[in-house]
């Protein structure tokens, strides 16, 4: 077993937590496997997995005293077990069943670890379906029950005197088994030395236990497992005539394909951000070096160019490494999506299947966390606005089971995620109606389809008349572009009528890690979002004026827009004229645009955000900073932060005139 | 002038090593400063600072410390002594503080001073917490005075205003 058997101490507390952890680790495993059982799609090491996970999750449940886990775990492996065994029969009421009870269970776990008590009889249903039985706790007289399925076991467990030194506890053993079924205990303390003579550490006491179950023996010897076999043990069913000594029955421990658990380690997120920050620093260091290294010393030596050439390659190598150490698959978000749907499904009463794809694609834990609640948003929207009810694809003529697509992948620096329904797509002349209506767009202009789709991004739109417990839970379309844009992601919507809609979500890989655009005012460099820039405006000043009191506004495509020299919005150097012949067209936050003029565009990088955790060093209008290639920092900039304060500036100056 | 003793109820064991206190003392302006040895991180060759918009004007600006960023005042600035013009002889104290490292930027650094912890006076006429200083040194007959990494940082940060007229000379 993964899980010592620990013997009760002040350090239980601890223990429990990591068990917790253990088990919220193994909740994708049978997320998984819940959604092979519902696409049919099962083999037999998904099965084993989800046995092993479960046969975990009882073990430890019982050993920390979580007894509520531990019936409801209990009938899934047994269930699992019999799906093992190749004896299960799987019609889709046992399906259901089966999925039901994971779903429980991890509910179970979930409320376990964030201290919520979920209500009493919770879980009784899930298993009543598992087991076709009633399962009220607590089962007070089972004797009661159909005799004829439950067995009798006599069990006696001597325990050798050094179980205690060896870390194994028999009242855990005696737990376990309490959780199987109804248990008789009686200790034996005739071997007990005089207490003179006693050793505390010594176990002297011998149990004579009775166990009223269900279970076959398997089970029972399977509860004295991990004991060692030098403690002395017979098991025999009452009315059976042999007595089985478990020594001899039970096979040596199981032959297990090595758990990949064991194969890695848990490290604190600081400690590898530190890393991070060590190797960025390297590559720094060594430009530098490369730079300041004369020539002739290369000609001279001609092994240091070669040298430095490798050094350069294990640089750039590392640096890829620990980049890929803080990866992981988006699996983690996506394989909850499953659950999400199949209820969506349910309560909405359509039918939806969820397909995944891509969802090996690998990217920063950073943007992992952030991912899940845009595409809960996008999935319910799809489940509820998207998909028809059957009778409606019906007459469409369309398949009655509607088809949600959650792809991943990953293009350049970026993964980009597709929700793709195949539904009804989106009303245009009823978004248009709508946009009209609430002022979002003038009634007779002109738009593209693309440009009436993208305006259920807009703030303030939702086209559900009536609120709905699935989808417009006050939280618009407008919130979830903004929060995917805080963190340098795009949103962009695809529709065809009648035949479905296409989500597409376009995050940065990582976000320890930006696009940005580096711009020069005087001596310094500043770097603005790639993500925020919407167009560079050459020769901007043929379709530029100044205005007294508002400033300079340029003229794009008959938008008119404010320019903001970034020399005097940063301080540097006097506000004269604006210097570049370049314009940066940005989007700021609240939808509008503004153009930013810099002396110099130096080039697109890639940067290495640092926040400016320092409240001393924490500016309005600067988001983070980065170092360039010469070690020196250079600021990223907050565009609408800048706008803001520019504009801010502008009304204190006319104020004052 | 009170002398504040830090260790007054401990025995006078005779290890007076165990009582003492070192200082960094370096040069600013012109005149002698200190700050305690266990408040700095490192010393690093002035080489430049990018400019922090909307800082303070004793912000010198913000440089990189092996990955993390952190600002650079210009303590001439700070003392009302005027902006330092820097060369490639400047240096930046790097000091721990209670909201991140902070640079100090100084004209050179002259030596280490270790003292007993008695000998440190306080600043007269100033109540501590609000002062840019800890208190007063001297060695050699040449007054130091120890500046606080903790009131810096604050004052950089805009919390507290100190008044620096009072003690703009200290020796």
């Amino acid at each position: 077993m993964t899980t010592p058997h620990l013997a009760r101490s002040t350090n239980v507390e601890k223990y429990r937590g990591l068990f917790l952890q253990e088990c919220a680790d193994r909740l994708p495993t049978l997320a998984e496997f819940a959604e092979a059982i519902g696409q049919q799609k099962l083999n037999k090491d998904l099965v084993q997995d989800a046995f092993r996970a479960i046969h975990s999750i009882k073990g430890g449940a019982g050993m920390f005293g979580l007894d509520r886990l531990v019936p409801l775990a209990h009938v899934l492996e047994a269930a699992l077990d019999a799906l093992r065994q190749g004896s299960g029969d799987m019609d889709g009421e046992r399906r259901q069943a089966i999925i039901k009870g994971l779903d429980c269970l991890t509910d179970l776990i979930e409320a376990t670890t964030s201290n919520v008590n979920l209500p009493q009889g919770y879980e009784v249903l899930a298993m009543e379906r598992l087991t076709g039985k009633s399962h009220l706790p607590p089962p007070a007289t089972p004797a009661v029950k159909a005799a004829s399925t439950y067995r009798n076991y006599v069990i006696r467990f001597t325990p050798a005197r050094n179980t205690l030194r060896r870390g194994n506890e028999p009242l855990l053993l005696l737990r376990e088994l309490r959780a199987l079924g109804a248990l008789k205990v009686k200790a034996d303390f005739s071997q007990l030395p005089r207490l003179a003579d006693l050793d505390p550490t010594d176990c002297w006491i011998s149990f004579e236990l009775e166990v009223l179950t269900e279970e076959p023996p398997e089970k029972i010897r399977a509860v004295f497992e991990f004991v060692d076999f030098d403690n002395s043990l017979t098991l025999h069913e009452q009315g059976q005539e042999s007595a089985t000594p478990i020594v001899a029955a039970a096979p040596v421990v199981e032959q297990r394909p090595s758990d990949p658990q064991l194969n890695s380690i848990r490290v604190e997120t600081g400690r590898i951000d530190t890393l991070v920050n060590l190797v960025g620093e390297i590559a720094i260091s060594q430009a530098l070096v490369t730079q300041l290294i004369d020539q002739s010393l290369f000609n001279a030596n001609p092994r240091l160019f070669q040298e430095l050439s490798q050094l350069l390659l294990h640089t750039q190598q590392l640096h890829d490494t620990v980049m890929s150490i803080r990866a992981q698959p988006v699996r983690l978000v996506f394989d909850r999506m499953n659950r999400l749907v199949r209820e969506l499904s349910e309560k909405l009463g359509k039918k939806i299947s969820l397909r995944i794809s891509g969802e090996a694609t690998e990217i920063d834990k950073t943007v992992i966390e952030k991912l899940a609640d845009p595409i809960v948003h996008m999935l319910r929207n799809a489940a509820d606005h998207g998909i028809e009810t059957p009778e409606e694809r019906r007459i469409a003529g369309k398949p009655e089971t509607g088809i949600i697509q959650l792809h991943a992948e990953q293009r350049g620096s970026r993964i980009v995620i597709e929700i793709n329904d195949d539904g009804r797509g989106l009303d245009r002349e009823r978004i248009r109606r709508k946009a009209e209506e609430r002022g979002l767009t003038t009634p007779g202009i002109k738009l593209e389809e693309q440009q009436v789709d993208q305006l259920i991004f807009a703030a303030g739109f939702s086209t559900a008349t009536q609120v709905s417990d699935i989808s417009g839970r006050g939280v618009g379309l407008d919130v979830v572009r903004k929060n995917v844009q805080d963190f340098g992601g795009k949103i962009s919507v695809r529709s065809a009528q009648g035949k479905g809609c296409t989500i597409v979500l376009s995050l940065p890989l990582t976000l320890a890690v930006l696009e940005g655009l580096v711009v020069r005012c005087g001596q310094e460099h500043y770097v603005i979002p790639v993500s925020q820039v919407l167009e560079c405006n050459i020769g901007w000043r043929e379709n530029a004026r100044q205005l007294p009191n508002v400033g300079t506004v340029l003229e794009v495509r008959g938008q008119i827009i404010a320019v903001h020299d970034l020399r005097s919005c940063l301080g540097v150097g006097p506000a004269t004229v604006c210097s570049g012949d370049v314009a940066i067209l940005v989007e700021l936050e609240n939808r509008t645009m503004a153009a930013f003029v810099a002396d110099e565009i130096v080039g697109q990088q890639q940067v290495v955000v640092k926040k400016l955790n320092n409240s001393a060093i924490a500016m309005d209008g600067i988001a983070a900073a980065t170092i360039l290639g010469d070690g020196r920092v250079a600021l990223i900039l907050d565009p609408s932060e800048i706008a803001r304060l520019a504009l801010a500036r502008l009304d204190l100056e006319r104020s004052a005139a | 002038m009170t002398i504040k003793r830090r260790s007054s109820d401990q025995p006078d064991s005779g290890h007076t090593e165990q009582n003492n206190v070192s200082f960094v003392e370096f040069l600013v302006a012109g005149q002698h400063y200190a700050v305690d040895i266990l408040s700095v991180r490192e010393i690093r060759i002035w080489s430049g600072a990018t400019l922090l918009p909307g800082a303070q004007p004793c912000v010198r600006g913000v440089i990189n410390l092996r990955g993390s960023i952190i600002p650079v005042v210009d303590l001439s600035q700070l003392f009302g002594e005027g902006a330092t013009s820097t060369t490639a002889t400047h240096i930046v104290i790097v000091v721990a503080s209670g909201v991140g490292m902070v640079g100090l930027l100084a004209q050179s650094v002259n030596d280490i001073v270790s003292v007993g912890a008695g000998d440190v006076s306080v600043v007269p006429g100033q109540t501590e917490g609000v002062s840019l200083f800890k208190g007063l040194v001297s060695v050699e007959g040449q007054m130091l005075a120890v500046v606080s990494a903790d009131a810096i940082a604050a004052c950089i940060a805009g919390s507290t205003q100190p008044n620096f007229q009072e003690n703009k000379h200290v020796a």
